[in-house]
């Protein structure tokens, strides 16, 4: 976990963006893969930069030549990239989560309300989010 | 011949008057009841294809601590404020059902909360009940009571939205009740003062036993919506702070629609309409052996 302590690690919450696409069979599946492989090449990540100021989604896309043009255009868009490097850890990418998420966050209101004890509020998110993980995704 | 006897038949066109409202309400109504039934014994969040699992999600409600919780807060919220908003509707109705000067915009006042829309109500109160700078605490503060959190209170906030929802919804039973009270025929009012009858007799045995049919009807129909309140919670509290506005219907909804679990929400839907369904047969049956009926 990310910490202010002395000796915590150096983290950053950006990172964990997805791509969501309907299952809708396993033709249209197929399809929506080469789509997103097209969209996410570095190349094709830089042009969409280059054109709508939006951060690119990749860190490779920074090795690119054409880079350092898109970060005079947008001036910041290099250290955000550099940033990159610390994203260690991405939000898990599983159907339960939304829920262990808020199960979390109700646990801690009722940390930062007085009802429960930290280790308590953990301990009962913990158990929530083992029986949600349980459950098929 | 036969094509002519159908077109000319009185069953054509009496469906095709109906017809409308037969769609509305099969599109509306018993699409959405067959559908959520499917739904209930369902693994699925509305997107990806579903996986049956029979009655995994009815059972797996006897276990989860905040449906109980949920529960609870719907059943405290309807103890309240159903017999709140009768009772307070009863006695307003009564007092305005006098001649006095400017009765009629009284009635008036009464009855606008019910016509206001649920987000301009619910953003007047937070304003009122702002725990920093809110006119209520300022009131009482001059009084030496509070300062109050209400809304962001877990002690108060149920208990703050059930008083918010009292002040919206009165103006509805006071209505009702008036119509009650002005179809009280002269007569049996004439009767009772020749018999002797004071102001407690008179409402005791005259005006309480007419208004029956009214207030059955009103407690059938508040204990219907307040066992479905959403709309208040939504946008006031979110179910919080922490988990003290969590009723029912706001529970399923951040099931269904936040957290991807449309399956076990639609499974707490029918729960709560098997509960509404037995709760008004119950006030029905009740109130046919209370309610006394004048025709």
């Amino acid at each position: 976990m990310p910490s202010f302590a002395p000796g915590g690690s150096h983290q950053t919450i950006a990172g964990p963006d997805n791509w969501v696409v309907f299952n809708n069979g396993p033709a249209r599946v197929r399809a929506s893969e080469e789509f997103l492989r097209f969209m996410t090449q570095p190349t094709n990540l830089l042009k969409n930069s280059m054109a709508t100021g939006d951060l690119p989604t990749r860190a490779s896309v920074q090795k690119l030549p054409g880079f350092a043009q898109f970060n005079k255009k947008y001036p910041g868009a290099g250290l955000f990239a550099a940033n990159l490097a610390n994203v260690r850890q991405a939000r898990p990418q599983i159907p339960q989560y939304p829920r262990v998420s808020a199960a979390l966050g109700r646990e801690i209101v009722a940390a930062l309300l007085g009802q429960t004890t930290p280790q308590a509020a953990l301990n009962s998110a913990a158990q929530q989010a083992d029986g949600y993980l349980a459950a098929p995704g | 011949m036969r094509i002519r006897r159908i077109l000319q038949s009185d069953h054509l066109s009496g469906w095709a008057f109906a017809f409308p409202a037969v769609f509305l309400i099969f599109v509306f109504g018993i699409v959405p009841v067959v559908w959520s039934a499917l739904l209930s014994f369902q693994h699925t969040n509305l997107l990806a294809p579903p996986q049956w699992i029979g009655t995994a999600n009815y059972r797996a409600l006897a276990r989860d601590p905040l449906f109980r919780q949920s529960v609870v807060h719907s059943l405290v919220y309807t103890a309240l404020f159903v017999p709140l908003s009768v009772a307070g509707g009863l006695l307003v109705a009564i007092a305005l059902n006098r001649r006095i000067r400017g009765v009629r915009f009284y009635r008036t006042a009464v009855f606008v909360p019910v016509v206001l829309s649920t987000i301009a109500t619910a953003i007047m109160f937070l304003w009122l009940l702002d725990p920093d700078f809110g006119l209520v605490n300022f009131l009482l503060s001059k009084v030496g009571l509070g300062p109050y959190g209400f809304f962001d209170s877990a002690s108060g906030a149920l208990y703050s939205i059930v008083g918010m929802t009292v002040w919206g919804w009165i103006g509805f039973d006071v209505i009702i009740y008036l119509a009650a009270l002005q179809g009280i025929p002269p007569s049996l009012v004439e009767a009772a003062e020749i018999d002797g009858a004071r102001t407690w007799g008179m409402f005791r045995h005259i005006t309480l036993p007419l208004l029956g049919p009214a207030t059955l009807f009103l407690v059938v129909w508040s204990s219907i919506n307040a066992l479905q309140l959403f709309d208040e919670i939504y946008f006031l509290t979110n179910g919080g702070p922490g988990t003290a506005t969590y009723v029912v219907v706001y529970y399923l909804f951040s099931l269904a629609f936040q957290q991807g679990v449309a399956g076990y929400a639609a499974a707490i839907a029918y729960v709560l309409m098997i509960a509404i369904l037995s709760l008004t047969v119950v006030q029905l049956w009740v109130g046919r052996r209370l309610v006394y009926y004048a025709s």
